[in-house]
């Protein structure tokens, strides 16, 4: 028989088992309900590896949808520290095979954090060497690439991103926000040793591709352009060269070539100054392809007419002031003093106009103001006002001297001209489309202002039109079109010694084409050229190039 | 007095049957990834439980026909048996010694642990040693306290020296549970418990490790990456599981984050897996098996009965609540199986032998004087 007192003891250790199971309950339940978001949340802190995931970035096109900037699929090695067996050999073999620093790798192999870059975007033999060595705790994560198929070709329009597809440079930059889209967290949940657990890539932020946008570039112009662009510069081992072409009427930039130019692809392998923009965010002083603005504002303040007569001898004194040019013209009506570029002519023609009238004048082609093209960095150029003129500054201006503008100022200028006086807002890109190729945002042409009547501004074309039939514009001249241009020798202000120097010139030539319905317009300048100087040799052949061929390929009809 | 047979306790058959396999799916759902990338075999652990649970059910049913009253005559060479085992663990070339620890045997294919063994002779001795005491022995302390201490002591000590610092606390628990259901006096036992405090302060900060995991126990953020690693991803496994778990197989705990997660934290992917819903089953499980273990010491025809099936169920009791204890972060951590359910087969075959001895002792009971 069991004894009493055994029966009650095993029923004490059975309610004592009893109040500790429940015990175990009330802890589960505390955590498994109660404290269970704590936990989960830091469970998924330590299961999930997150990575911050860019929509992919949007192309860069030319007019024709050519691509220009694209994106290449890369691999990027990263590593997650505390599964690294052997830190200081992992270190070594990594560094030697990615070409960095064994210190540095070092450093971030010992980080505590989950999750490190080793480098990013790796090369296709610098996978296989990762790949073969083996080595735990390392792997690789697809990343989008910036690719620029063209190489060298718009590279200073086009700019560049850096390591995170982040825009740096020209286009890039400017519409970084526009191609970026929007950025995602890619969740990835790995185990502890590192490893990722199949078929676990989360992803809890959707992210958004970037927008491509399309240029007015031209491919096709664009290389035109910087081929003959590119052979003056060297013949001429000029310092700087820079050449436009654009549709006067809309304002649309069909290219713009810069030299020196680099390639996007290597940007790092160039210096800072090879990658400006030099269309936009350098001066220059416009020479004598100014006069066309001394010129049209006198017509156009009627100070001057046609079959007005000026005498050149060489020289003209104005307000104590000896001005000089090369040649003494002898007697010539206006189309002669535009055509010899005759600066003794211009002046007299200049210093007719009243200082306030041509400063104002000035300002209403677009100088010395911003032409708010889509670009960074764009500059205002020098266009001072008259309180701060000199005694000969009106002289002086009408030659193109004591002012500095940007080259797409000076084009835009000229296609005012050639679009029958209304000045354009210049165009570099013509629409935003979505990574569905649905338009998101169409750029339209944009007038400025009537800068002068059309009357007068179909004057200055005939007047122009002279100047490339038998004019210093000469080379500029083209078999069944009518071209109308102007070239400028520009003697550069030696900012050193205050004075302009004896050899330094920048030579440049602008011009329309065809001179009926101007429906391409060019500017071509090299700096400091070697050898030859003038426009009208250097510039206006690299003009006489382009022009002969972009006009057939624009199907534009020739007249004969 | 005419004893009877009848049929043997159903419910805890079913209950034993029902934890086994819930350990056999625990086992393997814990343990692939872990397998596959160890042994490049998924189903490693899953085969050798799976192997370990057929054994065990031979034996269970093989223990639940015999009469347990034979094992009386065993005592003495069962528990010199166990003692010898224990002592063969520090022979070089037979012990087998993993993390540091020796607490294997290994014969032919066969390895084991004898400290499981240990447990059940250890029971076995106390039910029939106090069995054959008079009541009025059993009060006094040289007669009926001494002898079990010193054979207690002796089985202790050998698997402290392992070290096993869990199975030797489980002997202590269960020798004690076992003299108090005997019949000792409460105030011997409260002294004896008082007086073994200090001692098991010094053996506990004897070793480093043991020192560092209280700590850890006090403050597992303290030290997250080393030595509070463990409780805290058992933490965060049972919180992530929720009421209804994240689903069988979908422990993301199991991915190295765990560790021991097939044996001695396998509780925690019970958790994750399935939930708060998931441990209150497998607690009530082992609540019916309390219940049922001592209905049947209750119930038992004799003293030796009812010690052997009160032993039996405080052994498998105090076990699940210390491992579930452990992982639940309210007992400082150490190494304990959860019986039926964590991977490993000394542990399941000697607690399916156990229980077998249960359902046959539930065989047995009294014939009702009754009408007749």
């Amino acid at each position: 028989m069991l004894v009493k007192e055994k029966k009650e003891r095993i029923t004490l250790l059975f309610i004592l088992s009893i109040i500790f199971y429940f015990l175990l309950i009330y802890r589960l339940y505390n955590i498994q309900i109660i404290q269970s978001n704590k936990y989960k949340e830091l469970a998924q802190q330590e299961h999930l590896t997150s990575f911050s995931i860019e929509g992919e970035r949007g192309n860069i096109y030319d007019r024709n949808l050519k691509k220009l900037a694209v994106n290449v699929n890369t691999k990027s090695l990263f590593a997650i520290p505390h599964q690294i067996q052997e830190p200081h050999k992992t270190a070594q073999l990594l560094s030697s095979v990615l070409s960095l620093e064994t210190r540095e790798v070092f450093n971030k192999l010992n980080q505590k954090n989950s999750f490190t870059w080793i480098k990013r975007k790796l090369n296709d033999i610098e996978v296989e060497e990762v790949k073969k060595l083996n080595l735990p705790g390392l792997d690789f994560l697809d990343e989008n690439k910036r690719y620029y198929p063209k190489k060298n070709l718009a590279s200073n329009l086009l700019g560049f991103v850096g390591i995170d597809n982040q825009g740096l440079e020209g286009l890039e930059l400017f519409f970084d926000k526009e191609l970026k889209g929007l950025p995602g967290l890619a969740i990835l949940e790995k185990d502890a040793s590192g490893g990722k657990i199949p078929l676990s890539i989360k992803r809890l932020t959707n992210y958004q591709d970037g927008n491509s946008i399309v240029l007015t570039i031209d491919e096709v112009i664009q290389y035109i352009t910087e081929e003959a662009l590119d052979k003056a510069f060297c013949q001429y081992k000029a310092k700087t060269g820079v050449a436009i072409v654009i549709m006067p009427k809309t304002g649309e930039i069909l290219a713009i070539a810069v030299r020196p130019s680099y390639d996007p692809n290597y940007f790092d392998r160039f210096s800072q100054g090879i990658w400006r923009n030099r269309a936009i965010t350098d001066i220059y002083e416009p020479g004598s392809t100014f006069k066309v603005i001394t010129i049209a504002t006198a017509l156009e303040e009627g100070v001057v007419k046609l079959d007005d007569e000026f005498y050149c001898k060489g020289w003209i004194k104005y307000n104590g002031n000896i001005f000089h040019d090369i040649h003494q013209h002898g007697s010539q009506d206006l189309i002669g003093i535009v055509k010899n570029s005759c600066n003794i002519g211009v002046i007299q023609v200049g210093t007719r106009l009243e200082e306030k009238v041509f400063e104002k004048s000035i300002r209403r082609f677009g100088f010395g103001s911003l032409t708010e093209i889509n670009l960074p960095g764009e500059v205002g150029g020098l266009v001072r006002s008259t309180k701060d003129w000199s005694k000969i500054s009106l002289a002086s201006l009408s030659i193109g001297q004591e002012i500095a503008v940007t080259p797409i100022q000076l084009i835009m200028a000229i296609s005012a001209i050639a679009n029958r006086g209304t000045l354009m807002k210049p165009m570099i890109v013509k629409e935003i489309v979505d990574s569905k190729q649905n338009r998101v945002k169409v750029f339209k042409p944009k007038p400025i202002r009537q800068v002068v009547s059309a009357e007068t501004a179909l004057t200055m074309t005939k007047i122009l039109e002279q100047v490339v039939i038998d004019g210093t514009g000469k080379g500029a001249k083209i078999t069944g079109y009518r071209v109308a241009g102007k070239t400028g020798t520009a003697q550069k202000f030696d900012f050193s010694t205050g004075k302009y120097s004896k050899n330094k010139y920048s030579a440049l030539f602008v011009g329309y084409a065809p001179v009926e319905n101007p429906q391409i317009a060019i500017l071509v300048l090299l700096d400091e050229p070697q050898g030859s100087y003038y426009g009208g040799i250097v510039a206006a052949p690299v003009f006489q190039e382009i022009a002969s061929k972009v006009l057939p390929y624009l199907s534009i009809p020739p007249n004969q | 007095m005419t004893i009877e047979k009848k049929s043997p306790d159903l419910l805890l058959f079913i209950v034993v049957v029902i934890l086994t396999a819930i350990g056999i799916c625990m086992v393997f759902s814990s343990s692939y990834v872990m397998a596959y990338k160890w042994y490049g075999d998924s189903y490693f652990f899953l085969k050798k439980q799976v192997l370990y649970a057929i054994i065990g059910l031979v034996i269970f049913f093989l223990a639940a026909s015999i009469d347990y009253h034979c094992y009386k005559k065993l005592v003495l060479p069962i528990l010199i048996l166990s003692i010898i085992l224990l002592i063969m663990v520090f022979v070089p070339g037979i012990g087998r010694s993993a993390g540091g620890a020796r607490r294997w045997l290994k014969i032919g294919f066969f390895s084991f642990q004898p400290s499981e063994i240990a447990k059940f002779a250890l029971i076995l001795y106390m039910a029939e040693s106090l069995t054959r005491k008079h009541s009025e022995e059993i009060k006094t302390f040289i007669k009926g306290i001494l002898p079990s201490l010193i054979i207690v002591m002796v089985i202790f000590l050998l698997i402290l020296k392992e070290p096993d610092f869990s199975t030797s606390l489980i002997i202590l628990g269960i020798s004690f549970i076992m003299l108090f259901i005997g019949g000792t006096r409460i105030i011997q036992l409260f002294t004896l418990g008082i007086a073994a405090i200090p001692v098991g302060i010094l053996i506990l900060l004897k070793e480093d490790y043991r020192k560092v995991r209280l700590l850890s126990f006090l403050d597992p953020w303290r030290d997250p990456l080393d030595s509070g690693f463990h409780i805290i991803q058992s933490l965060l496994a049972l919180g992530s599981g929720g009421i209804s778990g994240i689903g069988l197989g979908e422990s993301r705990q199991k991915y190295f984050y765990l560790p021991d997660q097939h044996t001695d934290f396998i509780f925690s992917i019970i958790g994750e897996e399935l939930g708060f819903i998931g441990t209150l089953i497998v607690i009530a499980l082992f609540i019916l098996i309390l219940w049922r273990g001592f209905r049947i010491a209750i119930n038992s025809v004799d003293q030796f009965g009812t010690l052997l099936a009160a032993g039996i169920t405080a052994m498998i009791a105090f076990q699940s609540i210390v491992n579930i204890g452990v992982v639940t972060k309210m007992i400082p951590t150490t190494g304990l199986t959860l019986p039926f359910i964590s991977f490993g087969g000394s542990s399941l075959i000697v607690t399916m032998f156990c229980v077998g001895i249960l359902l046959n002792i539930s065989r047995y009971r009294i014939k009702e004087q009754g009408v007749q």
